[in-house]
């Protein structure tokens, strides 16, 4: 009788301990790029343009209020936290959009990613990027020139430890590159 | 005129008109009792009744005490103390009353007095006690209460059996197992300096004996530890394993867990047969490789193989044999994951933790393959996957519990 009780709560033992395998399970956030991951915040910050002049960036601020930033052609793009992090940071011509857990890249036009040299890994120089056409990077080794007026998305994502999965994402924020 | 005191022989005879030490001794029985008793007693007109009580030292009672009298050597004859109460009627002639007290947890009382002439002669006859203890032991496996073991106790020739008790419903339907393992036996002796002998038997036990002296019980419960012998009462039949591995016991850092049953073969003891089913628990890590100029990332990924089959294994030390019953054997098992035939080598022992369960050791070697999840890395997302066979070696030691029967 005694024995029949052990093995049983043995088993109990063993079955919590399969049970207990780490899931992640993120709560749904469809403002974010990846609508299924945490946040990451960019808060407002300011940065110094080619002419001197400092160049205001409202971050997640402007997209709750639905205002559109006005930036250089040399943008710095700026969050909070993902040290250490595998990270990703891109610019798109087009709203962007995803499929089945993956960016259509077509529309990139610029990237820099943790595997790139920057200065600071939170904010990152335009010049520290590359230039991208059809996903892929181009004029390797070279500055990327300006980005050409017009209406632009970034946006800035990361991957877990194994660099399988998106674990982070940020909101969609939209800039305006003046004539 | 006969004087009353002159026939106390010791401090064990006490012969009074009205219990004249009542005031100094504590009293069993009252005096008025006595008369009443004595009175009550039915008797002819030439007869006396001599009576009285009969108590120890110690003022107790004592029921069922022989009392032998003999009046001037002549037959004698016999009353039974009732009570702590006795008496006899004689014709009221004679000389010398020999009085000879006997009661098995007594000294006998072997006393005089000069014939009375009183119609009633009351007596308060005190007698020692012998050294009687009661003897209570709990037998112990370990620290295990044993029950069932045979209890045999020796003094001065006479030898006394009793066997420990084990768990029982109590009267409230409780399973009780206050006395588990334990027993008990009164023991009189003459003097506190004779010995006993206690000698523990069991099957599967080696015999314990113990030797003291009266004296030296303290009244506690004494406890014995009983030893195992080298091999079991009987060759086993069956047994029931229960084993589970963890990483630290792996080659490939894997959980294991496993349930089987064997049953000996015939008068083969050393072969036995049965079903095995088992399961590995497998972290199994792909390189990752991500932006040019970064170390690969690690992606883990948790695979079940399940494993179910007939077995058979030879014991190459006795089965019987209570520790490190070795064997070796194989699994024919069936891979319920990839549906593909796995055989299954195994080497183990197995350490008795009592009569039927022990503790067991086992080392199996397990090759099989199974598909396996790789990733690619992309830059823009989820990574891409695909299935790769591979094949996973397990070289496995396991700990299980088993129940013989």
């Amino acid at each position: 009788m005694k024995t029949g009780r052990s093995y049983i709560v043995c088993l109990a033992l063993i079955w919590l301990m399969l049970g207990c395998e780490e899931e992640v399970s993120i709560i749904q956030n469809k403002d974010l790029v990846f609508t299924h991951s945490y946040p990451v915040r960019i808060p407002p910050y300011e940065y110094e343009g080619e002419n001197g002049q400092f160049i205001q960036v409202r971050g997640d601020s402007g997209f709750e209020s639905n205002s559109i930033d006005t930036l250089s052609g040399e943008p710095v793009l700026a969050w909070e936290g993902l040290e250490n992090q595998l990270v990703s940071v891109a610019i798109f011509t087009e709203a962007i959009e995803v499929a089945h857990g993956e960016i259509i890249a077509s529309d990139v036009i610029w990237k820099w990613n943790t595997g790139m040299a920057a200065a600071d890994s939170n904010r990152i120089a335009y010049a520290e990027g590359r230039a991208v056409s059809r996903g892929d990077y181009i004029n390797e080794g070279q500055v990327p020139d300006p980005l050409p007026p017009g209406h632009y998305y970034w946006a800035v994502w990361s991957w877990g430890k194994s660099g399988t999965t998106i674990i982070y994402s940020s909101r969609q924020l939209e800039f305006y590159v003046p004539n | 005129m006969l004087n009353s005191l002159a026939f106390t022989q010791s401090d064990e005879i006490w012969l009074d008109s009205g219990f004249a030490g009542e005031d100094t001794i504590p009293v069993l029985i009252s005096g008025q009792r006595v008369n009443d008793y004595l009175i009550a007693i039915p008797r002819g007109s030439d007869q006396i009744v001599i009576g009285g009580c009969i108590g120890s030292i110690f003022h107790e009672v004592i029921d069922s005490a022989v009392v032998e009298v003999v009046i001037d050597g002549r037959e004698p004859f016999h009353v039974l103390s009732e009570n702590g109460l006795f008496n006899f009627v004689t014709e009221a002639k004679g000389n010398v009353v020999d009085i000879f007290i006997s009661h098995p947890d007594y000294h006998t009382l072997d006393t005089s007095i000069v014939f009375p002439q009183d119609a009633n002669t009351k007596l308060r006859l005190l007698l020692t006690p012998k050294y009687r203890i009661l003897l209570r032991g709990r037998v112990f496996a370990g620290n295990m209460p044993l029950e069932g073991v045979n209890v045999s106790i020796s003094h001065l020739g006479k030898e006394y059996a009793t066997q420990t008790l084990g768990c029982y419903y109590d009267s409230e339907q409780y399973w009780n197992c206050l006395f588990d393992g334990m027993f008990k036996t009164e023991l009189t002796a003459d003097t506190p300096d004779d010995s006993i002998y206690l000698k523990l038997s069991m099957d599967g036990m080696q015999s314990y004996t113990y030797g003291m002296k009266f004296q030296d019980y303290t009244g506690e419960i004494m406890e014995f530890r009983m030893k195992y012998e080298s091999v079991l009462p009987a060759p086993p039949k069956s047994n029931i394993n229960l084993k589970l591995g963890f990483p630290a016991l792996s080659l490939s850092n894997d959980w294991y867990m496993g349930l089987s049953y064997y049953r000996h073969v015939g008068n083969i003891n050393r072969l036995a047969y049965g079903l095995d089913v088992n399961m590995y628990i497998t972290n199994f890590t792909v390189p990752v490789e991500t932006f040019e100029g970064l170390d690969p990332r690690e992606a883990d990924s948790s695979y079940i193989n399940a494993f179910v089959g007939p077995s058979l294994l030879y014991y190459f030390i006795k089965p019987d044999t209570r520790w490190f019953s070795s064997y070796a054997g194989c699994t024919f098992s069936m891979n319920l994951t990839e549906l593909a035939f796995v055989p299954q080598l195994f080497l183990g022992s197995r350490i008795f933790l009592d009569l039927n369960k022990a503790l067991g050791l086992e080392i199996r070697y397990t090759e099989f393959a199974r598909t396996v999840t790789h990733y690619t890395f992309n830059p823009y997302g989820k990574a891409y996957s695909s299935e790769v066979s591979e094949v996973f070696t397990k070289l496995h030691a396991t700990i299980g519990i088993q129940v013989v029967f």
